[in-house]
């Protein structure tokens, strides 16, 4: 066992994670309708578009050999030029995931609070982590998996009381279209999927199985999760910026009346994850790019550029609104997930074809 | 090239002399073991004559059995009236002079000095090249006795001593089997300590003897004076308050470590064997586990394993939910501590770095100090600081109620007790800044950290992460004998084919 290898089930437990950590903190938009009954339906959706877009990533690695490619591709241009690529992508993604998360924490856990602070021990801590590399990630990741379920799963249960099915509206009410365009915006947020890329000759197992396993319970967990939030917050979910959380609030279990700091502070393990992953595949893309470079110091100089723009973006809330502008987050999850991959493939292709002409 | 002057002992200052073959003169070689040992009372060189031939005895008089090298070597040899041959007379000497069946024959005038010191009697023939080397070892040594820190409640009451040899045997009456291997080595450039590797041929693998062996080669001390000196050496994570490497007292204990397929080393002079690789999980098993009811065991492994988290996370938890998290209490709790803390002088999280002080300076006093005084630190401790400090308004009754747990706790996993007192303390000061937020971020660096510890190929986690079936059923939970006896808990299963 090595540190860098990391099998297919802890992979998929780490983007599971990084896609509850998505749901947990969702900025609700007013493009957006969560309050309606088809909300529930979004995930199935979901899973159709992560599976369908995946092919790309797909056909690279299985007839575009990726793997072989990528040992034997170190020098060229290409590959460089598409890590680099990445490795800008997954920069903007983990921005955008500490720019989420500051402004989950300043507006909800302690409003009104400078948490510049604690988000560059946050940052200091992911990059810390990223040196013990993807394994140690993927095995700490099943059982913070089990955690986050564990957890998930109870606040559901102690919401169960304050659910209230009229709460759900008679299905596409508001017509297909608009429940179509909703998916879409919808489902274009799991760009992780972009690091199965990056990471693919680590992961050891069958990784098309996992994926379509992965697809599936994250849209059994959103459909599960949106249900307690439609239930108890009905149309009042739409006018809250962290719907979910909203929702937890109202948990209560015996004694206890408050649970939602323990729920969020459980929350937090799947900003750990999600940000980690992220910052290990730009330091993984840059020493693509770069052989000569240092992992330490590449982690550490992107922790550091991380926390100069955090401190940038912090305690102007007009700084946040890059974090719901589509063309941005539409941008960041075709890159990885449909452009980036058919680039790799058809170059592959048309090399491997210009190499079959030269032997015939 | 090495700076002397900035060295407080350089190890080439150790060198000893050398002392060449042993002289056909017998005489002559007790004369140089004299000299090599000036001054030492207790290095006995005794000349004799065995039908007028000359023949000299060597010993260390602390470390033989006088009675044994007087009736079995020195009174046959002397008291011998028949001729001895002229060729091989060694030969002749150990076939059918003395008694004894450890003997061996020495060529090396400076290793027969090492065998002096290792309690053996050496007999030089006038006319010889070569020695016989006599084992007569008597090392003082104390009895075996019951472990103080690894008590079993139904097991065998036998703890490893400090002499190796007893070591050894106390494992060979448990592994009657001739899978059960032994190899020694010598480490230390002065102690020049005796290791024993011990190891199933069949179950151990052979990458992780080959590392284990390596490492050990590799080390380069001057002494080695406990088993705690070859850590280092076998820990490869450094950065990491936990360690691969276990540590027991107890010979039942290391012969089951052994049939699971791990690797023990028994260090001369200590009564603690290493064990690796070691699992995270092993810190909440014991031998009782094996003798108890399934049940009872797995319920007893997961008391075990939630007062491991309490003992690191509870006073963290409590600084961050009494400065944080108020809501979180039930009001009429809330109520209670709000009026007991409000008469206190500090905040929660200096409140609770000083108590924990405070009771780790209790700990190590009551640890190194004579055991005569014990009760009156006791007093001092829990009644004069602990009440006074409460009744002064220094630090409030809920606050010493956790400790007291945490303290409690902590000790249920004795072998955990050092990371432990480290990381409460770190959680008692990220609680008190962050709040819970900032314990959850530690406690998944942490979790992360333990992840990432694969020493010898072995993650530290496991069973649990990665998940291993067959290993599962002797973790937290307990599987019945019958199931458990079926196949043979094996470390190695991660390392052919299992899972990552």
């Amino acid at each position: 066992m090595t540190k860098s290898s990391v099998s297919a089930p802890q992979f998929f437990a780490l983007l599971y994670l990084s896609m509850l950590g998505s749901m947990f903190m969702y900025i609700s938009s007013p493009k957006i309708t969560i309050a309606t009954a088809e909300a529930l339906l979004r995930p199935v959706v979901f899973a159709v578009v992560s599976i369908l877009f995946a092919l790309p990533i797909y056909f690279l690695c299985t007839k575009g050999g990726l793997k072989e490619n990528l040992q034997a591709e170190k020098k060229s241009k290409v590959y460089k030029g598409v890590a680099l690529f990445y490795g800008v992508v997954y920069f903007i993604d983990a921005l955008m995931t500490v720019a989420r998360f500051d402004l989950f924490a300043s507006s909800e856990l302690f409003p009104g609070t400078e948490m510049t602070y604690f988000l560059m021990g946050l940052v200091a801590v992911c990059v810390a982590l990223t040196f013990c590399g993807i394994g140690a990630l993927g095995r700490a990741s099943t059982i913070f998996t089990l955690i986050v379920v564990a957890a998930t799963a109870f606040a559901s249960f102690t919401l169960s009381k304050e659910v209230d099915l009229l709460n759900f509206t008679p299905l596409f009410e508001n017509g297909v279209g608009k429940f179509i365009t909703d998916s879409l915006s919808f489902s274009i947020q799991a760009s992780e999927i972009g690091a199965i890329v990056i990471f693919f000759p680590e992961i050891k197992g069958n990784v098309k199985k996992h994926y379509i396993l992965w697809s599936v319970l994250s849209a059994l967990s959103f459909s599960f999760i949106l249900f307690f939030v439609i239930g108890t917050l009905g149309a009042f979910a739409d006018t809250q910026l962290f719907p979910t959380y909203s929702a937890v609030t109202l948990a209560q279990f015996g004694l206890f009346e408050r649970l939602d700091a323990l729920e969020t502070a459980i929350w937090i393990l799947c900003v750990v994850t999600k940000l980690t992953l992220y910052i290990s595949a730009i330091v993984k893309c840059i020493g693509f790019a770069f052989p000569r470079l240092s992992e330490k110091i590449t982690a550490i100089s992107v922790g550091a550029v991380i926390t100069g723009f955090l401190i940038f973006i912090s305690g102007n809330i007009n700084n946040f609104n890059f974090i719901s502008f589509t063309p941005l987050v539409m941008g960041i999850y075709l890159a990885p997930v449909i452009v980036l991959p058919s680039v790799l493939l058809i170059y592959n292709l048309i090399k491997r074809r210009k190499k079959n002409e030269k032997i015939s | 090239m090495e700076n002397k002057e900035n060295v407080l002992f350089p190890l080439s200052d150790f060198n000893e002399e050398t002392y060449g073959d042993i002289k056909e003169n017998a005489v002559e070689n007790g004369r140089i073991i004299k000299q090599a040992f000036k001054g030492s009372f207790d290095i006995v060189v005794k000349k004799g004559y065995c039908n007028g031939k000359c023949v000299v005895f060597a010993n260390c008089d602390g470390l033989t059995n006088a009675q044994r090298i007087a009736d079995y070597a020195i009174k046959p040899l002397l008291t011998f009236e028949g001729d001895l041959p002229e060729e091989n007379p060694l030969d002749f000497i150990q076939d059918r002079i003395i008694y004894g069946t450890e003997q061996k024959r020495e060529k090396s005038l400076d290793n027969a000095i090492k065998e002096i010191l290792r309690g053996t009697l050496l007999i030089f023939v006038e006319g010889q090249k070569e020695c016989i080397v006599f084992g007569a070892q008597n090392p003082p040594q104390r009895a075996i006795q019951e472990p103080d820190n690894e008590v079993q409640e139904f097991g065998s009451r036998e703890g490893f001593v400090e002499n190796i040899k007893t070591n050894l045997t106390l494992i060979r009456e448990r592994l009657c089997t001739t899978n059960f291997k032994i190899e020694t080595n010598e480490i230390g450039k002065t102690s020049k300590t005796r290791i024993l590797i011990c190891y199933m041929k069949d179950r151990v693998n052979p990458d992780t003897l080959k590392e284990v062996k390596s490492r050990l080669e590799a080390i380069d001390m001057d002494t080695v004076l406990a088993s705690g000196y070859l850590r280092k050496a076998l820990d490869t994570k450094r950065k990491s308050l936990f360690t691969m490497v276990g540590q027991t007292q107890r010979p039942d204990t290391l012969a089951a470590k052994v049939c699971e397929g791990k690797i023990g080393i028994i260090v001369d002079g200590t009564p603690f064997a290493l064990i690796v690789p070691r699992l995270f999980i092993e810190n909440f098993q014991t031998l009782d586990d094996y003798i108890n009811r399934p049940y009872f065991c797995t319920f007893m492994r997961g008391v075990r394993l939630l007062a491991f988290l309490i003992s690191v996370f509870l006073p963290g938890v409590f600084v961050a939910i009494g400065l944080f998290h108020q809501e979180m209490f039930p009001d009429d709790m809330l109520y209670n501590i709000v009026i007991m803390e409000s008469n206190t002088l500090f905040t929660l999280t200096i409140e609770a770095l000083i108590i924990h002080f405070v009771y780790e300076t209790v700990r190590e006093a009551g640890l190194r100090m004579p055991k005569a005084i014990g009760h009156a630190v006791s007093i001092v401790g829990a009644l004069v600081i602990g009440d006074a400090a409460v009744t002064a308004g220094l630090i409030g009754a809920p606050m010493l109620i956790i400790v007291a747990l945490t303290a409690i706790c902590s000790l249920v996993s004795s072998d955990l007790y050092q990371p432990i007192s480290v990381l409460r303390i770190i959680f008692i000061l990220v609680g008190g800044v962050s709040g819970l937020y900032g314990i959850m971020i530690g406690a998944a660096a942490l979790l992360i950290n333990l992840a990432s510890m694969t020493d010898y190929g072995v993650p530290f986690l496991a069973p649990a992460t990665p998940y291993n079936k067959t290993l599962w059923r002797d973790s937290v939970y307990r599987a019945s004998m019958g199931k458990l006896g079926s196949k043979i808990f094996d470390i190695n299963g991660f390392k052919r084919g299992g899972r990552q």
